[in-house]
């Protein structure tokens, strides 16, 4: 009987410790935005959103829900309507516009450390073709405007195939798709949700009682699935670095996951139930198994340049890299930017194909 | 050994069991927001409504309030922007006020409050 609820107990918690994150990549706010902590900014300004997507509210969506999270998390962020009506009055009402003004220019005119440039780049109801599904993808963009450099980067991808989860995009979502029935959208609560989602992991500032305590806090970042040594990360092998197909992936219906299917109208079936359900900044896979993304490549825009930039890659120095045991390892670009890889398909199984990708450099970034 | 080994587990699994994630940290909000997401985002697009004007600018005024009984420092931009619809309603000397509040809660303000006070009134003080 003691023997019997002792496994009760083990499997009891081998269980609930899985479904807890499902052992993210063991890295901290520090690994995650080094630069971020040389410079910490006090003041962020939030420039109006380009949106690259046809849903003409989107962007304004996005700005008009920032400034909570942000300031949340101990910033002073710059009151949004006010520096649009600065904006408006110097004849700049054009996001576009406004992104061609030089760091040195908005740094004299608000004073801010910092500039955040957020970027739309997916933001569709799909409802009317496949029952309801939502797809958003959104890029952040810090940029210290001492150092024009850029400090800390986040992207959140996520669609209506994203499982249910407590305070997660995914839950939100599931939220919308109901309100979608009525093609009513609330579209200020999805906002806010992938806002708060991705600056929940957002250094603290001046204002929070965490601040500058906080570079040894874990993040929740989400590696691939792979089914490598790790069993769970993107991993390196005979010099490649290899990711789980889902984490990369999209257009194919993986048995059990995202299968979207016509349903009748007025009806919702959610079909997506990835295993993980938290929200990440980047690399957590449910935000990869999504189908209406069109491109993977992506324009970061920074100091003027344009660099292209891969959804599902983090950058540093404009060099894309993956977290993997420990490590950051870059992968080889060509001149304009691109990586090649090679998707190796498994027999039998679906979830074990893998994609390869020639490796650059692998750097150490843990301390001990 | 081993019973107490097995004991410790069940207390374990228990014990994290029912006090949820392990990763999940309760937040304290840090200001009062009250529905400035919505109204917000209602100004931000139809701010020629004036319905949705007379919304948000109550709904400063409840947070500014609330904040206050609370003894609550007010959001970042709370008071700038209150400032600013007051003065687009004519109560020019009640909206410097709160123009000088934003920057004197929040000094990282100063020179973006400066050049509004001074564009609107002539003069920083």
């Amino acid at each position: 009987m003691k023997k019997l609820i002792y496994i009760a107990s083990l499997l009891l918690l081998t269980n609930f410790l899985s479904s807890c994150g499902s052992a993210p990549i063991k890295i901290t706010k520090y690994d995650y935005s080094p630069a971020f902590y040389s410079h910490h900014p006090k003041s962020i300004l939030v420039l109006p959103a380009v949106n690259t997507t046809t849903a003409a509210d989107a962007a304004d969506q996005f700005r008009y829900t920032i400034t909570k999270p942000l300031a949340e998390q101990g910033y002073y962020v710059f009151p949004v309507h006010l520096v649009d009506s600065f904006f408006k009055q110097e004849n700049l009402p054009e996001a576009e516009l406004i992104r061609n003004i030089s760091i040195e220019k908005l740094k004299n005119i608000f004073g801010a450390d910092s500039i955040l440039y957020v970027d739309i780049l997916s933001w569709d109801t799909m409802y009317a073709v496949i029952a309801s599904n939502v797809d958003v993808g959104v890029n952040f963009s810090l940029v210290d405007t001492k150092s024009e450099k850029e400090i800390w980067q986040g992207n959140v991808f996520t669609s209506s195939g994203a499982k249910a989860g407590t305070g997660s995009v995914g839950e939100l979502i599931v939220g919308m798709i109901e309100a979608a029935i009525n093609t009513n959208v609330d579209y200020t609560k999805l906002s806010s949700k992938v806002n708060e989602a991705t600056f929940n992991n957002f250094p603290y500032g001046p204002y929070h009682k965490n601040y500058k305590q906080d570079s040894e806090s874990a993040v929740s970042v989400l590696g691939g699935r792979g089914r490598g040594p790790s069993g769970i990360e993107p991993y390196v092998k005979n010099g490649q670095l290899v990711v789980w197909a889902k984490f990369i992936n999209d257009g194919v219906n993986y048995a059990g996951f995202i299968q979207p299917k016509p349903q009748p109208k007025g009806s919702i079936k959610l079909w997506g139930m990835p295993p993980d359900d938290k929200a990440h900044h980047v690399l957590g896979e449910e935000y990869f198994l999504h189908s209406n993304f069109e491109d993977y490549y992506y324009y970061r825009i920074v100091k003027g340049v344009k660099n292209l930039r891969h959804r599902f890659f983090l950058y540093e120095n404009n060099k894309p890299f993956m977290f993997s045991n420990g490590t950051k390892v870059f992968v080889s670009t060509d001149n304009n930017n691109r990586f090649e890889y090679t998707f190796v398909k498994a027999e039998g199984l679906l979830d074990d194909d893998h994609y390869y990708f020639n490796i650059d450099k692998v750097v150490n970034f843990s301390a001990d | 050994m081993k019973v107490r080994l097995g004991k410790f587990v069940v207390i374990f699994a228990v014990l994290i069991t029912s006090t949820g994630c392990v990763q999940e940290v309760k937040k304290e909000p840090l200001f009062i927001w009250g529905d400035y997401q919505y109204t917000s985002t209602d100004y931000g697009k139809h701010n020629e409504d004036l319905e949705v004007v007379e919304k948000h600018t109550q709904e400063l005024e409840k947070i500014i309030n609330e904040s206050k009984a609370g003894d609550r420092k007010v959001a970042p931009g709370i008071y700038a922007e209150y400032a600013e619809l007051l003065y687009k309603d004519g109560k020019k000397s009640e909206a410097k006020r709160f123009f000088l509040l934003e920057k004197n809660t929040y000094p990282e303000s100063s020179k973006f409050m400066n050049q509004v006070v001074y564009k609107l009134y002539g003069d920083v003080k």
